[in-house]
Formats: C-alpha cells, sequence, structure tokens
C-alpha cells in the first residue's frame, strides 16, 4: 500500500448555538418556542448527552451535569403540577443556576406559568414538542451524537454505485472526476466531489457528505467547473452516503503491485473504522465506469457470502488431490474445470 | 528461449497463491513466461491460466523464459517452487 493521504484532520471543536439546533429540528419535532427569548444564538450546547432533571425537581441537586439539554417528559410535568408552588419556586430557581442550554417540554405538556417565568428571567430558552418522550430522546440523540461525532474531511470523490457507497481516491489528475462523471452518465449519482467531509455515524459506520459549499459541483480538467444538478438533474445527486469501500486510482506501471486474486483484503482505517481498499491501475481508454460497477457488485456478492476466488481455489484443490497418484492428464484434456 | 525444469515440491500443488505468487514474480520481468505441463503451455502472467495447470505435487513443469532478462527470470520463478512457495 502506498503512503495514504488519508492523513487524519480532525475538526476538534464544533459548536451548535440553540438557534441552529432549534432549527435543525424544528420540523422533525414540531417544536415551539414557548419563552419570550427567541432561540437565542449566543447560547452554546457543547455536550451531545440529554439530561432529564427528575430527582432535581425534588430538590435533590448534587448529581446534576450541567450544560446538557434537559427534557422534561410526563413524568416531571406530572410531579410540577402536583406540588405546592412553594415548594416548586426555590427549586426552579436553582434548577436555572445551572448551565442549561435549553429545555424541551414533551407531550404537549404545559407547565404552571412560574416555570416559564423562571426560564425566562435566566434566559434559558423553552421549547415544546408534541411528540412523545421516547421519539424526541431517539431524534435528539442521533442528531446530537452526529453533530458532536468524530469527523475528518478527506480527498477524494464520493459516489454511489449499486447503493454502494464507493469513494475514490488518488493523485491529483489520475481522473477521479472523470470516472465520476461516467458513472453519472450511467445514472449513478455523486455526493461528493474533491473534498469529503467524513463522519462517525451513531452505528460505527463511516459517512460522507460534501463540503457545503462546493455541494453539486464538480471539477472536469479541460472543461472547468460545472454543476451537476444544473446538467443532470436531481437524480445525479446525493446528500449523504456511507463509506463502503474506498478505490484508489493508480496509474498502471510494471512495477506496481495489484490483487490478482482478490483474497488478500486490504483494509485502511479511518476515525478508528477500518474500510476495505481496491486499488485498480488507470490507463487512458481503459473503461472505468464499468470496473467501478464491477467492484461495487463484486462486494455485494461477497457481503452476501460468495467468495469468487475461494470457490475457484476449492475447485482446483480437489482437482489436484484427485490426480495425484492418476497418470499426468491436465484439466483440459480432461475436460474438467 | 531458456527452459528450465521444475519440480513442485509443495504439498497441495499451485492453488490460488502460489499461483499469485508466480504471477506477481513473472510480472517483474519484462520476458514472456510460460508454463507447460504435459501439452499444455500457458503464459505465466495470467493467474487464471497458472490456476487452471492446477499441478499436483511432484508433477513437473517446463518453464520457458524469452527475453532480455530470460536468465534472471527463470532463476527468480524456479526460486518460488524450490521454496515450495513458503508453504509446507
Amino acid at each position: 500500500m502506498e503512503p495514504s493521504s488519508n492523513t487524519p484532520n480532525k475538526i476538534l471543536i464544533r459548536c451548535l448555538s440553540v438557534k441552529d439546533f432549534f432549527d435543525g429540528n424544528a420540523e422533525t419535532l414540531k417544536f415551539k418556542s414557548v419563552t419570550d427569548n427567541e432561540p437565542l444564538s449566543r447560547k452554546q450546547i457543547t455536550s451531545k448527552y440529554i439530561s432529564r432533571p427528575s430527582l432535581a425537581l425534588s430538590g435533590y441537586f448534587e448529581i446534576f451535569s450541567q450544560g446538557r439539554i434537559l427534557i422534561i417528559g410526563n413524568t416531571e410535568a406530572t410531579y410540577i403540577l402536583k406540588i405546592t408552588e412553594s415548594d416548586l419556586v426555590p427549586r426552579l430557581n436553582q434548577l436555572a443556576t445551572y448551565d442549561i442550554p435549553c429545555i424541551i417540554i414533551t407531550h404537549q405538556n404545559r407547565l404552571p406559568e412560574i416555570f416559564y417565568q423562571i426560564m425566562n428571567e435566566a434566559q434559558i430558552p423553552v421549547f415544546e414538542s408534541d411528540l412523545p418522550t421516547d421519539l424526541v430522546f431517539y431524534h435528539l440523540t442521533s442528531y446530537l451524537w452526529e453533530f458532536f461525532s468524530d469527523r475528518t474531511v478527506l480527498h477524494g470523490c464520493l459516489v454511489e454505485v449499486y447503493g454502494i457507497g464507493m469513494l475514490l481516491q488518488g493523485k491529483p489528475g489520475i481522473g477521479k472526476s472523470e470516472t465520476a462523471l461516467e458513472l453519472i452518465n450511467l445514472g449513478y449519482r455523486l455526493i461528493a466531489d474533491d473534498i469529503v467531509v467524513v463522519k462517525k455515524t451513531i452505528n460505527g459506520k463511516l459517512c460522507g457528505e460534501p463540503q457545503e459549499i462546493l455541494q453539486n459541483f464538480l471539477e472536469i480538467r479541460g472543461i472547468g467547473i460545472i454543476n451537476l444538478k444544473e446538467i443532470f438533474g436531481i437524480k445525479a445527486i446525493l446528500s449523504r452516503k456511507e463509506i463502503d469501500i474506498i478505490v484508489l486510482l493508480t496509474a498502471a506501471s510494471e512495477k506496481e503491485h495489484f490483487e490478482r486474486l482478490g483474497i488478500t483484503e486490504t483494509k485502511e482505517t479511518i476515525l478508528n473504522i477500518q474500510i476495505p481498499v481496491v486499488k485498480v491501475p488507470i490507463r487512458p481508454g481503459k473503461n472505468m465506469a464499468s470496473i467501478i460497477e464491477t467492484i461495487a457488485l463484486n462486494l455485494i456478492s461477497k457481503k452476501s457470502g460468495y467468495d469468487a476466488p475461494n470457490t475457484l481455489n476449492e475447485k482446483i484443490l480437489s482437482y489436484i488431490k484427485n490426480q495425484t497418484g492418476h497418470a499426468p492428464s491436465s484439466p483440459i484434456n480432461r475436460g474438467q474445470l | 528461449m531458456k527452459k528450465t525444469l521444475v519440480t513442485i515440491e509443495n504439498k497441495l500443488g499451485i492453488h490460488a497463491r502460489p499461483a499469485s505468487q508466480i504471477v506477481q514474480k513473472a510480472m517483474e520481468f519484462d520476458s514472456e513466461i510460460f508454463l507447460q505441463k504435459d501439452d499444455i503451455k500457458i503464459n505465466g502472467k495470467s493467474i487464471l491460466s497458472v490456476m487452471m495447470l492446477a499441478a499436483e505435487q511432484g508433477s513437473e513443469i517446463l518453464l520457458l523464459t524469452e527475453g532480455p532478462d530470460e536468465e534472471s527470470a527463470a532463476i527468480a520463478i524456479a526460486e518460488l517452487f524450490r521454496n515450495k512457495f513458503n508453504e509446507d
């Protein structure tokens, strides 16, 4: 394997403002802002974890995690409505002293006016969601984990072929974008060209996206920059895709070693996740698109449990075994293989 | 044209991995390289052809090399057979 271009290039600090958080989830979670202060853009969410205040409402603050979004579900809402205001107010006041980016009330619960007043004064935005707590938890966990996930930026071209996410890599000018263009012409889709933002998903996969500014643009040497969406329409574009395999396009040379059997699997580690790598030689006039298509189909076939090189090898081994001790003859003469 | 007679010494014969070693080694040379077993002569740079020989332990292969580096190619490939493809 030649030295890789995939040097980790981590963007370490990610900041999520409450405003962006609100806007990004308003539709899915049917958010309504209920306090006077509009979702504050200066307030930041720094944790991917969510908390429920539960025991804090009964005055127990010894273990209380700062900086987390608070969710008030049915349990908390019922409790707040049940206790007297003289009990409730000091606890809410104490709660409001903590660093809380925002509070979400689920299940269409409505709390006493005093709750909104206190949070309003403390400048803690309160949102309501019509959805049940479990759903809100589920959505927010995946949203926040993804937002705060490990990420890196890779050089290459991410395409989707037969449902397989393929990251085309190789030296500049080798023909990554041109290969992508051939694939688009065949009806496949491009996710990102040149710069691929890669992040680890909650289920331990790698997911690639375009860098926002560059989305839909492709550079073809000799033509310049083109907009795929303008030329090919929506069918040519995909906004994100899991990366299943890396295809390393390499200038064909006598000295370079290319896999001939397909038994040895090369892998590359990106964000601690291993991705198979296939290195293919490039020559002018070679139809790269059909090779890339075949790599995708072969990966699907492998995933479904079929292993061509080993199947052939088994055949040969059994042939050799049967042959040992017999008069020499080649498989062709015996009409086998 | 150089002719070298080699014997397959490893137990399993020429299956996928030895075939892959032969082809990889052959690719390093400019010479044309052929393997002949009985009456079948195949191109030593083609993996499927080498596998197709399905040559078993004890059988003999005639190694034919032709080109500017035929001597060194013959020596290098014969070496693989002698080393039993690092198998046994």
